[in-house]
């Protein structure tokens, strides 16, 4: 065989094998990363229209991150739920901006909650136009919905809650209580809401996690 | 209802036994003419091209799709004759042609198979013509099959170029860095397949052939995820958008108004069409910020308070924090802050001087101005009456110097009057 002829096929394995490390280990890696980045501007857009909400993301984020360990969620999933979750509140941008920045939450009227509840709707809504976020619409949607409300939303058909928008829901509750009545207020309703409230499996992970995480990274209370 | 389905699902099946028929008489040929050729292998060739073609890899974002069946056809017409590469690479390309046609409308699928057809076999029986000129010189095998590509290239990007001419009547020239980029790593591409393709025939390495479709689908996977990852940018700047659409209701056309408009004018002023591009998208997101102003002072008729001025003021500031965060972004977060930036150095949200202000938001302003002052751009807020576009460009003209850029003004002048013609 000539030296050229050894020369190219060399060339060519190792800048196969480069070429398939690259694809295989390093893009969809940098894939995942772009797509996380891209969803902060809009968790961002809320917490500047929003101020009472600015570090409620992050906070959520990390709790939510917690519990999927501890239901060894699977990459995959644990990649969807972080999308989720930087986009849940899209739909705020919808909600009057006076309800939220003028009126505190624990005044609100019926009908000004409701206004305010609409946000999971229209959130899930407007991905479900977006082709590459589409998967996420549900998680959106279904929030802040209690989860012995699921039922209902079927007319016969099964419908299994979206673990996504339990997780969400469970650990954006927490958040908010713990910002308005103290982190040991806020535990004694997860421990109180597993099985009406929130799913029973995520609100234990979520018990675990607060009571192991309290210690060394306090809440910090949300400006109202 | 269905009929139409059917047919082409019909034709589609047909097709395979055209292709089988094809092969066995492309082998049977090259048999009788060439010398030394392994009929197994030439089928085996044949069969790499057509799989290869049937594994197209896109480009991202320039609707141009590749596919590596050329490296096999060149073997083939270097290790087996030109009349076998022909006819490989017709039977490849029109079979491939019949299965991938349900996405186009049944009155062109003629058209588009007997284009595809032509433009193949002229690719390859030219190319062939040429080889066989050079042959005889006593160049080696390798350098044979990369002389075939590169005339293959030639020939098909030249008839690629026509028959989008005849369809569209545009020319090149609107893309054509664009087109020789792509023609040029498509060549390096092929012709670095086409090498080892070469090599293994030459040593006699048949059975390592097909190994060579490993890269080629690695290519094709990650162009894929390129391809995802400018979706991923393309659908965020739609969704902030559609934000932006439910928190303050612009008249609908006016942000894709401004966005062409803004990269035609940066084109004009000489900037790269890259950055053109990225002018366009800046300004679909200019007013971004405004997600995170009170509606209802937005939509204020009359005169704002100072304090209510102020609070619009904020969006500028509001638009590049909410970009911050995204790295594919950073380049546009300074126009977007800069966008209400003025010339005589009373902007905000800096009070920059006019050579700190960058071009991009100079041009985001114009046209932003412009298109608010000819039509309710903002949902009949203002309480003026629309001017009419001599009266807007003369405003703009007054305003040169202080409030917009001279040469911008310019620029946009000429951008709007070809426009009309």
């Amino acid at each position: 065989m000539s030296t050229f002829s050894v020369a190219v096929l060399a060339v060519g394995g190792v800048s196969t094998l480069a070429l398939l490390l690259y694809v295989k280990l390093l893009l969809p890696s940098k894939l995942e990363q772009r797509s996380l980045e891209s969803m902060r501007a809009f968790s961002k857009a809320i917490e500047l229209r929003f101020p009472s909400h600015s570090g409620l993301t992050e906070e959520v984020l990390r709790l939510a991150c917690l519990v999927a360990d501890s239901l060894s969620l699977p990459r995959a999933d644990r990649h969807e739920l972080e999308m989720a979750i930087y986009l849940r509140d899209v739909g705020l941008c919808a909600i009057p901006y006076k309800l939220v920045n003028g009126i505190s939450p624990l005044k609100w009227t019926d009908a000004q909650q409701a206004t305010y509840d609409r946000h999971a709707e229209v959130g899930g809504a407007m991905l479900e136009s977006v082709p590459s976020l589409t998967h996420l619409a549900d998680a959106v949607r279904y929030h802040h919905m209690r989860h012995d409300d699921y039922p209902k939303l079927v007319n016969g058909d099964e419908f299994s809650p979206p673990l996504l928008s339990e997780i969400i829901n469970a650990c954006a509750a927490y958040v908010w209580l713990a910002g308005h009545y103290g982190a040991a207020a806020a535990r004694a309703k997860v421990e109180g809401g597993a099985g009406t409230d929130f799913d029973p499996a995520v609100a234990t992970a979520l018990l675990g996690v607060i009571t192991s995480s309290r210690a060394e990274e306090p809440l910090r209370p949300a400006v109202v | 209802m269905n009929r139409g389905y059917d047919e082409s699902r019909t034709s589609r099946r047909l097709a395979w036994l055209w292709l089988v028929a094809g092969i066995a008489i492309v082998v049977c040929f090259a048999r009788e003419r060439a010398t030394g050729a392994n009929e197994i292998l030439i089928a085996l060739l044949a069969a790499l091209a057509v799989f290869a073609e049937l594994l197209p890899v896109e480009l991202p974002r320039r609707g141009v799709r590749i596919t590596f069946a050329l490296p096999f056809v060149a073997a083939v017409a270097v290790f087996a004759g030109g009349f076998a590469a022909l006819c490989i690479d017709f039977l490849a390309t029109t079979f491939v042609s019949i299965l991938t046609i349900r996405s186009l409308p049944r009155s062109t699928e003629g058209k588009w198979i007997a284009a595809n057809g032509a433009i193949s076999a002229s690719s390859a029986g030219l190319a062939a013509l040429a080889l066989g000129l050079v042959r005889a010189s006593g160049v080696p095998t390798e350098a044979l099959v990369i002389f075939f590509i590169a005339c293959y290239a030639v020939v098909n990007l030249t008839m690629v170029v026509y028959v989008e001419w005849v369809l569209t009547s545009r020319w090149w020239s609107a893309n054509a860095m664009a087109m020789v980029g792509t023609a040029a790593s498509g060549f390096f591409l092929y012709s670095l397949v086409g090498l080892l393709v070469a090599v293994m025939m030459h040593e006699k390495l048949y059975f390592a052939v097909p190994l060579v479709l490993v890269p080629v689908w690695a290519l094709r996977t990650g162009l894929g995820y390129r391809a995802r990852m400018d979706e991923v940018y393309y659908e965020t700047i739609s969704a902030l958008s559609q934000m932006l659409q439910r928190a303050h209701p612009y008249t609908h056309g006016h942000l894709e108004r401004v966005s062409r408009t803004a990269e035609e004018v940066a084109h004009r002023l000489g900037l790269s069409p890259k950055r053109a591009r990225l002018v366009r998208e800046a300004a679909v997101l200019h007013d971004i910020g405004k997600i995170a102003v009170n509606e209802e002072v937005l939509d204020k008729p009359g005169k704002l308070t100072p304090e209510e001025l102020t609070h619009v003021r904020l969006h500028a500031v509001f638009g590049a924090e909410i970009l911050a965060p995204v790295p594919t972004f950073s380049a546009i977060v300074p126009w977007i802050r800069h966008h209400h930036e003025r010339p005589d150095g009373t902007g905000y949200p800096d009070s920059l001087q006019n050579h700190q202000i960058p071009i991009e938001s100079k041009i985001i302003a114009v046209v932003d101005a412009y298109d608010a002052m000819i039509g309710d751009a903002d949902g009949g807020r203002s309480y003026r009456q629309p001017l009419s576009e001599a009266d807007a460009l003369d405003e703009l003209d007054r305003c040169a110097g202080s409030q917009f850029d001279h040469a911008v003004v310019r620029a946009f002048r000429e951008t709007v009057s070809r426009g009309k013609r």
